[in-house]
């Protein structure tokens, strides 16, 4: 196994409008990542989500991809049959969407539905996935999981579906997981408490996470690494620890926004744009 | 001493719910009470048809000439037909016949059009053009026309028109399979499974087709009634069952020869077909008020 996990060198994800003009969502996206929890933070569409999903390969239909590279752990991306990428996604990588109460079928126990992704990648008894499932119910800190098997995702808490689409992801082992905000739907004390599992988790199993976030303060607690993006692109790369460091504006910016607690009781400063970050 | 009530086990009080839901359910349920009619009517069908020897009082078969024509009365409860076979007999066993056409088309029309509806939906593009346009095809010849022309290229019997009538039943489950298809394939838990690596088939199988189970429940009741009519129809054209078959459309047809001297023949399973019809559409017409969450608060 590398230490290089997965590679993007400029990335291109673009749309067409009503004119058929190709409008680019994501423009010259280049990373790397190792075995290391990377976070990705930015505004609402300056394409976190739609890098994480280019690498996984479910993207919007009538999305444009291209880039030099996009490879994952030795495999290229691009040359891949929808089958095989279809292998990789689940047994190799995984992805936990945002919203947990929309992410899981009505009208399936969640047990059953952590047994439908084991089920997915390889036949298997129905007592052995059952055991495999209430394995990884008690590791993402669910108790009574004999019971919480049987229930469906209208009958759990926010936080609870959380961690079990989390379950849900983790239970084939992946080898890569993106977190596409996974705790905004969360309050302040659940998000704590998914976000520890994660790290747990990660540490454990040795994998590599994206961390997609808007939450600066957490992204700077929890990765080693974070990609700032705006406008599709990336506009800074800092170790984690030392986001407060920021040299671009546009990372001050954001960093400006936050309300501090000992802060003025003003009005929060409003970030000025600069047409030049985008050349 | 006094002792607290101990507490249930998770697992018991999950069970508890669950069943206190069904109640619920039920209890909504008995709230309409022409649905419960409705309700009332099928099983009274089911339970007729499973013990229909046990309840006839002559043979269904068996003519009896001297016997031909009688008023109804206290030997022949509705009358007896022009070979002077029992009719309430007759009416009893045809409903076996009826039951068996319904149950035949409904089990193989409404998969056809959910797996076409689903597929149509959730491929979109050329798929979805070349599904829904045979599919409005079909939906724009009357039903029964239709039926008509397959009976007669496959030729007369009970099985050949419930195949007849499955062609032209499974349009209407494919359009609603499709409607609802469109609004569950971009939720994000479609989205979750396919990041979860699973194959569209099973994406159709395990996760599209059971959300669209219970529009097409309140459909299949609903179009219960519509399958019996037809299948008395093509009857009374003497394109379904076969004499001697009990069959009511067909004994319809015979009694349209006598409607002005002796009514009971034509009457009697003609009644029957109302009464059951009926049954279905008031069934249908509870279950949609329960099951569709556009209705649920009114």
């Amino acid at each position: 196994m590398s230490d290089v996990l997965a590679e993007i060198d400029n990335l291109q994800i673009s749309f067409k409008d009503e004119n058929g003009v190709l409008r680019p969502a994501v423009r010259n996206l280049s990373l790397t990542l190792g075995r290391e929890k990377l976070g990705i933070v930015g505004e609402s569409g300056s394409g976190k989500s739609l890098t994480g999903r280019a690498l996984i390969g479910v993207l919007p239909s009538g999305a444009h991809v291209s880039a030099d590279r996009l490879v994952f752990d030795g495999v290229d991306l691009q040359k891949c049959s929808n089958k095989e990428r279809r292998q990789l996604r689940g047994n190799r990588m995984g992805m936990i969407l945002q919203d947990p109460k929309y992410s899981l079928n009505p009208i399936m126990p969640v047990g059953k539905q952590i047994i439908e992704a084991l089920r997915v990648a390889k036949k298997m008894s129905t007592a052995k996935a059952r055991e495999a499932v209430y394995q990884i119910l008690e590791a993402v800190q669910i108790r009574d999981v004999q019971r919480v098997f049987k229930l469906y995702p209208h009958e759990v808490s926010g936080g609870m579906a959380q961690r079990i689409m989390i379950a849900m992801m983790l239970v084939r082992e992946p080898d890569l997981l993106i977190a596409d905000e996974p705790t905004s739907a969360l309050d302040v004390t659940v998000q704590l408490s998914v976000l520890e599992i994660l790290d747990t988790l990660v540490e454990k199993r040795n994998m590599g996470l994206i961390l997609i976030s808007h939450d600066l303060g957490l992204v700077n607690h929890f990765c080693d690494r974070v990609l700032v993006m705006y406008a599709g692109r990336v506009v800074e790369e800092l170790q984690a620890n030392k986001l407060y460091e920021a040299k671009h504006p546009y990372t001050k910016g954001l960093l400006n926004c936050m309300p501090s607690i000992n802060g003025s009781l003003g009005p929060l400063p409003v970030l000025d744009r600069d047409p030049n970050w985008l050349n | 001493m006094n002792k607290a009530k101990e507490l249930d086990t998770p697992l018991q009080s999950l069970g508890q719910a669950r069943r206190a839901q069904l109640l619920k359910f039920w209890q909504r349920f008995k709230r309409n009470k022409l649905g419960l009619l409705g309700l009332g009517i099928s099983i009274t069908l089911v339970v007729l048809a499973i013990f229909a020897p046990l309840l006839a009082t002559h043979d269904p078969y068996e003519p009896a000439l001297y016997e031909r024509l009688t008023a109804p009365g206290a030997e022949f409860w509705l009358g007896s037909d022009e070979l002077g076979r029992d009719i309430y007999t007759r009416i009893l066993y045809g409903t076996r016949l009826t039951l068996f056409i319904v149950l035949l088309v409904i089990l193989t029309s409404a998969p056809i059009g959910l797996l076409i509806g689903a597929s149509s939906g959730f491929f979109g593009g050329w798929v979805d053009k070349v599904l829904m346009r045979i599919t409005d095809i079909f939906l724009s010849i009357p039903k029964l026309m239709l039926a008509l022309a397959f009976v007669a290229a496959l030729g007369p019997g009970i099985v050949n028109a419930a195949i007849a009538i499955t062609l032209t039943a499974w349009p209407p489950y494919a359009r609603l399979a499709r409607a609802e298809t469109l609004a569950i394939r971009k939720s994000d838990y479609i989205s979750a499974i396919r990041l979860a690596g699973a194959s569209r088939f099973r994406i159709i199988f395990r996760h599209i087709v059971p959300m669209c189970m219970s529009s097409v429940i309140v459909r299949m009741t609903f179009d219960m009634a519509g399958i019996i009519l037809i299948a008395a129809g093509l009857g009374f054209i003497g394109l379904g069952a076969q004499p001697p078959l009990p069959e009511w459309g067909a004994m319809i047809s015979v009694g349209r020869k006598f409607i002005f001297d002796q009514w009971w023949v034509a009457a009697m399973p003609g009644i029957a077909i109302f009464v059951v019809s009926l049954g279905f559409n008031l069934l249908g017409d509870a279950l949609r008020d329960l099951l569709d969450p556009h209705l649920r608060n009114r």
